[in-house]
């Protein structure tokens, strides 16, 4: 594929820009490092190939997490998956007792629920949105939030807010 | 609060610079893919493309589930084969393979395109579906589901897509029947978003009037959270509509605004309903804050016609006052999809053993 040094500047500017949401989203469904940056190099590659006409930076970054949901989900469904692990091995540091808690909380949660509360409480997505990015009724994504938030209490006895 | 912490532990998530270098390096020079380092993913994509490559005919269906043995035996241990196939307006779709376990099913359905190439979409495309479990019919709201691309064969004309069930109340079991029924898969996605700087909010409230005598049926609602608090103070009438103000969205037009209940109603009008014409609309204010619908009803003429709909009016409802609504414009999210194909696809299969 033929591409010039404009093309590949944006393209850069793009990766940069996006690193951080695509990365975390990733995370957030195989919860382990290893497995989020095959993701990772897996949707920027993907965005090359595809080279997508995008209309905005608002259209950019779903486009992008819309992508990154679907490889995760194919990630998830192969046969090589990887355990999940604590947030402390992946951050090589101890962390703060309320962080420890709430991370081996998420770690029960199944991957779509994960998903669904980093997009809604970090990403800041409204669920109308979160529908259009995960492919889902807005219904859906109503439910999976209040059965995560419902789980998320029972563990950690307190509201998911 | 566990948010606030939920945000704190998401700054320490990062990818390595390394590999966001990586990533631009790659993207410069696109080359083949490591395999040892994305064996799972790549294998998995490799299962894809073979399956669309055998040819998808109910007789093969055996083939479908050998050649994902070869390429992968574990994921093939997972999948038990099935013989399910219907064709409808020249496309022939086929239940590949199910996996069942505890309460969540996943199933691998194809569609192959028998006359034409109308399934080459994109990844983007959406499927409207209807998923009936009889065995759970006695519970409401009991599962979800989702049916989403996972790839497309060029040579064989084969779109491949993974139908996901997560059951929420009752149980599953064994020798359970599911329908799964198809009437439409959508291109892609055109969306146009701004300010709707055509609609004079003050005119149409100062004009605005109330179907008093059922002239639209309200036939259904969404509700954000915060509707809670007004559900119970809200009569389920909607505005009368006015003339069509067109937008730049396709096919969507301002018919009209105007309070009642204590409730500002925003109606919009939506055609071409068959290509997933969607939106939503908000108040932009002047300090560019926004201000979200609460919640919003659904009408049109005649109620019990609503699965034939072509068209709708929306009236989207907001707690505001009329001074406020002075310092306020209307800005629109409209979405609809291009290149639909329809049909009426559909299958019925009983789920087998669970796999362990």
């Amino acid at each position: 594929m033929h591409r010039n040094k404009q093309d590949q500047e944006e393209t850069e500017r793009i990766i940069r820009q996006y690193a951080d949401a695509v990365y975390r989203l990733a995370y957030s469904y195989v919860h382990n490092r290893s497995d989020a940056e095959d993701i990772f190099q897996e949707v920027f590659l993907r965005y090359v190939r595809r080279n997508p006409k995008l209309e905005s930076e608002t259209h950019c970054k779903a486009w992008l997490l819309r992508v990154t949901a679907n490889c995760a989900k194919n990630h998830l469904n192969s046969a090589w998956k990887r355990h999940t692990v604590s947030l402390e091995e992946t951050a090589g540091a101890v962390l703060p007792e309320e962080e420890h808690r709430l991370d081996a909380a998420l770690r029960e949660l199944e991957p779509h629920y994960r998903a669904v509360i980093h997009l809604y409480y970090y990403e800041g997505y409204r669920t109308e949105e979160i529908a259009k990015i995960l492919h889902c009724k807005p219904s859906t994504i109503r439910s999976r939030l209040a059965r995560a938030r419902e789980k998320l209490k029972e563990m950690l006895k307190e509201e998911f807010v | 609060m566990m948010k606030e912490t939920y945000l704190k532990m998401q700054e320490r998530i990062q990818p390595d610079a390394a590999l966001i270098t990586a990533a631009v390096e790659s993207a410069a020079k696109p080359k083949r893919r490591p395999i040892l380092k994305y064996t799972g993913i790549a294998a998995a994509a490799a299962c894809l493309v073979m399956v669309g490559s055998v040819p998808v005919l109910a007789a093969n269906v055996p083939a479908f589930y050998h050649v994902l043995y070869k390429i992968s035996p574990q994921t093939a241990e997972l999948f038990k084969p099935v013989e399910m196939t219907c064709e409808s307006n020249g496309i022939r779709m086929e239940v590949g393979a199910i996996y069942f376990r505890e309460n969540t099913v996943e199933v691998y359905v194809t569609m192959q395109d028998l006359e034409a190439d109308r399934l080459n979409m994109g990844e983007n495309i959406v499927s409207s579906f209807r998923l009936m479990v009889p065995s759970l019919s006695e519970y409401s709201q009991s599962s979800i589901a989702s049916c989403n691309y996972t790839g497309y064969d060029t040579e064989h004309k084969t779109l491949t897509m993974l139908l996901e069930i997560e059951v929420l109340h009752g149980e599953l079991t064994p020798g359970d029947e599911v329908i799964f029924s198809l009437d439409h898969v959508y291109g892609e996605e055109i969306h146009w978003e701004g300010e709707l700087d055509m609609v004079d909010l003050q005119s149409a409230v100062a004009n605005a009037e109330f179907c008093e005598n059922e002239e639209l049926q309200v036939y259904a609602l969404f509700e954000n959270p915060e509707w809670e608090a007004y559900r119970e103070k809200t009569q389920f009438i909607m505005l009368k509509p006015s003339a069509k103000t067109p937008t730049p969205a396709e096919s969507v037009a301002f018919t009209g605004a105007g309070y009642r209940d204590g409730l500002l109603h925003m109606q919009m009008h939506f055609e071409e309903l068959d290509d997933l014409n969607t939106g939503t609309v908000s108040l932009l204010k002047a300090d560019g804050t926004r201000i979200e619908p609460l919640a919003g009803m659904y009408g049109c003429e005649d109620k019990s016609k609503i699965h034939d709909l072509t068209s709708q009016y929306t009236d989207y409802l907001f707690d505001i006052s009329e001074e406020e609504l002075l310092d306020c414009r209307l800005y629109g999210d409209f979405r609809k999809h291009s290149d639909n194909v329809a049909g009426d696809w559909t299958v019925t299969f009983t789920l087998p053993e669970r796999t362990e």
